[in-house]
């Protein structure tokens, strides 16, 4: 039996930027087992969601469990709520729901692939792409009134209406990120110091994503085809250009590179919203209080983000569940842990893309 | 010496097409140590924010209807109404360093009254001597105070001259 | 599509373990409802190549042990692990911690109180 000692990641560390502790339990800097402390911010947004707000105020209330995909929950929750309460939005409202949370996918991405390459050391290229997720932000910015949490999305449609001068703001932002992404794009897949770090590291291969039912970029890097965009229809996806993009190798450099993909997609679909958006209201009417059970998916920066709504015809709903991304992948994320060298760990934790306030919800 | 820089740039483009890249690697690093950097210079620059940012809510009392509309949807409770016991005349509160700047109030204010607009004006944080936080906990004790008072008060006068009714008509 | 399928709790096991199929469906959810005096469990189950959710019902009592299925599903232990946290409900393997802490409030989610 050879000695063994435990290292921790602990949730103060210079490679972190989340409050998680990991504890490693190594043989020569080989990982063999490890475990995770996750809770550091629970707050009870469930337990608030069913007791202290009305349904109409729980939209804004779910939108703060997370800052990064902020409103893929206020989206899943309002289209829970309109399935209960058999409301149906207009075309307009469902359009522009699909840009704004196309627009959050390209800057979550971005963080992502920046913080990724930090890990690795290359400070530069972090530098860099955050400078130009700001063109991003400016976007999100003159669309929602604001940079993170948008409030956006209300039940019945959306809460702004776009003007052509909005318009031109977001094409040219657009046009002049579409070639700074291709700059990011070539420094990843050339950079021979970043491939040293990222191919070949972290691998999960296909059979065990299947078993631990990896979900979002990392079950796409690994093989598995799976996005709730390609078979559900929340938002006119199929209208406006989606496609399913994967990669076989399972490692870091493979979930960068579909990260990167999907980001040319989202660019591509914003640009037909935006030629295409169809004309009418942005709200319907709302009256009535939601009763039943209600079940809804929808596709965060992450992963699948998946709601369970029950209202007993009251103001105040009975049971909101709220099931993310990252939650549903920590436990592939240990998995691959175990066998990495400890010096790979942030790198490993980086491509994951954790994101800690929406699992401790 | 603005068109250094994109020279620079071109030299750097025409190394990627030869596959020399640690040439344009080193180009790379001149053209940024030669260009104006990418963050502002604050505080002598002010962020610049679009025309539509979503700021501060204001209150056209002249126009307003009472109805409470606005103190109901309101999702953190940053706009409360306190009734005067003699007269049962509302005072408009609103807390701006609870308002999540959403417009749900201004979107249920109906549209006969349109009391509340939302401009893009801000409010400096505040510092450490404004009692914010005790002088909004008072405010939302009186204001389910001063309702339930009124109400109780106006309950007894009906029934007070329910009496004096009768007791005329008898 | 949604479906759901109320079953009763001592032939859960059995039926779960013969609809998944590792390559089709992949697990979502695994939460529980308060019902006033006990608590319903869901299993929910979706399909990877199409829009078809599968939920599995079954209702227990505050007292009763909630089988685990860790042998098939590897990674519900985590939801397992919330599941004990929230409702304060024994299940099996489940350790007590993930959210909240020993001198903490307890079964926040129960309506009445522990």
């Amino acid at each position: 039996m050879s000695k063994t000692i435990n290292i921790p990641l602990g949730s103060q560390h210079i490679a972190l930027l989340e409050p998680v502790h990991f504890t490693f339990e190594c043989e020569n800097e080989h990982i063999i087992a490890a475990s995770a402390d996750v809770g550091y911010v629970h707050r009870g947004v469930e337990l608030a969601c069913a007791s202290k707000f009305r349904f109409k105020q729980v939209g804004f209330v779910v939108s703060r469990v997370c800052g990064l995909c902020a409103i893929i929950h206020a989206t899943c929750y309002t289209l829970a709520v309109e399935k209960l309460m058999g409301i149906e939005t207009t075309k307009r409202a469902q359009w522009l729901r699909l840009l704004a949370n196309e627009l959050d996918r390209i800057h979550s991405h971005l963080l992502c692939l920046a913080h990724t390459a930090e890990n690795a050391g290359f400070e530069a290229l972090f530098m860099q792409t955050m400078k130009d997720r700001e063109l991003v932000m400016e976007a999100q910015e003159a669309l929602c009134g604001n940079r993170v949490q948008f409030d956006f999305v209300t039940i019945g449609g959306v809460a702004r209406d776009v003007d052509s001068r909005m318009i031109a703001i977001l094409r040219e932002k657009l046009t002049k990120l579409e070639q700074k992404i291709e700059n990011i794009k070539s420094m990843f897949l050339t950079n021979q110091s970043l491939s040293l770090k990222y191919k070949g590291i972290g691998k999960l291969d296909f059979n065990k994503a299947e078993e631990f039912c990896a979900i979002g970029p990392i079950g796409r890097a690994s093989g598995i085809k799976h996005d709730v965009r390609a078979v559900s229809d929340y938002l006119p996806y199929s209208d406006v250009g989606y496609r399913l993009i994967t990669e076989t190798d399972g490692d870091i450099h493979a979930r960068n590179m579909v990260r990167l993909r999907e980001l040319d997609n989202s660019l591509l679909m914003i640009r037909n919203v935006l030629d295409g958006l169809p004309e009418g209201d942005i709200a319907v009417k709302v009256s009535g209080m939601p009763e039943g059970e209600a079940y809804m998916r929808v596709e965060a920066p992450r992963g699948e983000c998946f709601y369970y709504v029950k209202g007993v015809k009251s103001q105040t709903l009975d049971r909101v569940k709220i099931k993310t991304p990252t939650f549903a992948c920590i436990p592939a994320m240990i998995d691959v842990f175990v066998g990495s060298d400890y010096a790979d760990a942030p790198a490993i934790l980086a491509s994951f893309d954790p994101c800690m306030s929406c699992t401790a919800k | 010496m603005r068109m250094r820089p994109l020279f620079w740039r071109h030299l750097t483009l025409a190394c990627h097409v030869r596959r020399s890249k640690m040439i344009s690697a080193i180009l790379n690093t001149l053209t940024n140590l030669f260009s104006k950097p990418a963050t502002r210079n604050y505080p002598f620059e002010k962020e610049p924010k679009d025309d539509n940012y979503r700021g501060l809510i204001v209150f056209d009392e002249p126009k307003c209807i009472w109805c409470l509309q606005c103190e109901k949807v309101c999702p953190p409770g940053a706009i409360l109404f306190t009734q005067n016991i003699e007269n049962g005349a509302y005072t408009y509160n609103y807390n701006p360093y609870l308002c999540i700047y959403c417009a749900e109030c201004v979107r249920a204010c109906p549209d006969k009254a349109s009391a509340l607009s939302q401009c893009d004006g801000l409010i400096p944080p505040a510092g450490k001597n404004q009692n914010v936080n005790d002088y909004w906990f008072k405010i939302e004790e009186e204001a389910i105070a001063s309702k339930e008072e009124y109400k109780k008060m106006k309950a007894l006068k009906k029934s007070q001259g329910g009496d004096d009714a009768k007791t005329e008509t008898a | 599509m949604v479906s759901k399928t109320v079953v009763p709790k001592e032939a859960i096991v059995g039926i779960v373990k013969g609809f998944y199929e590792p390559h089709k469906h992949h697990l979502v959810s695994i939460h529980g409802v308060d019902i006033g005096g006990s608590i319903e469990v869901q299993w929910v189950f979706c399909e990877y190549e199409d829009e078809n959710i599968k939920a599995f019902a079954s209702e227990f009592a505050y007292d009763d042990t909630i089988p685990s299925f860790r042998d098939i599903l590897p990674s519900s232990w985590i939801h397992e692990a919330e599941l004990k946290d929230m409702f304060g409900v024994d299940v099996e393997g489940a350790k007590f911690g993930l959210f909240l802490e020993e001198d903490g409030v307890k079964a926040p989610l129960r309506r009445n109180g522990v």
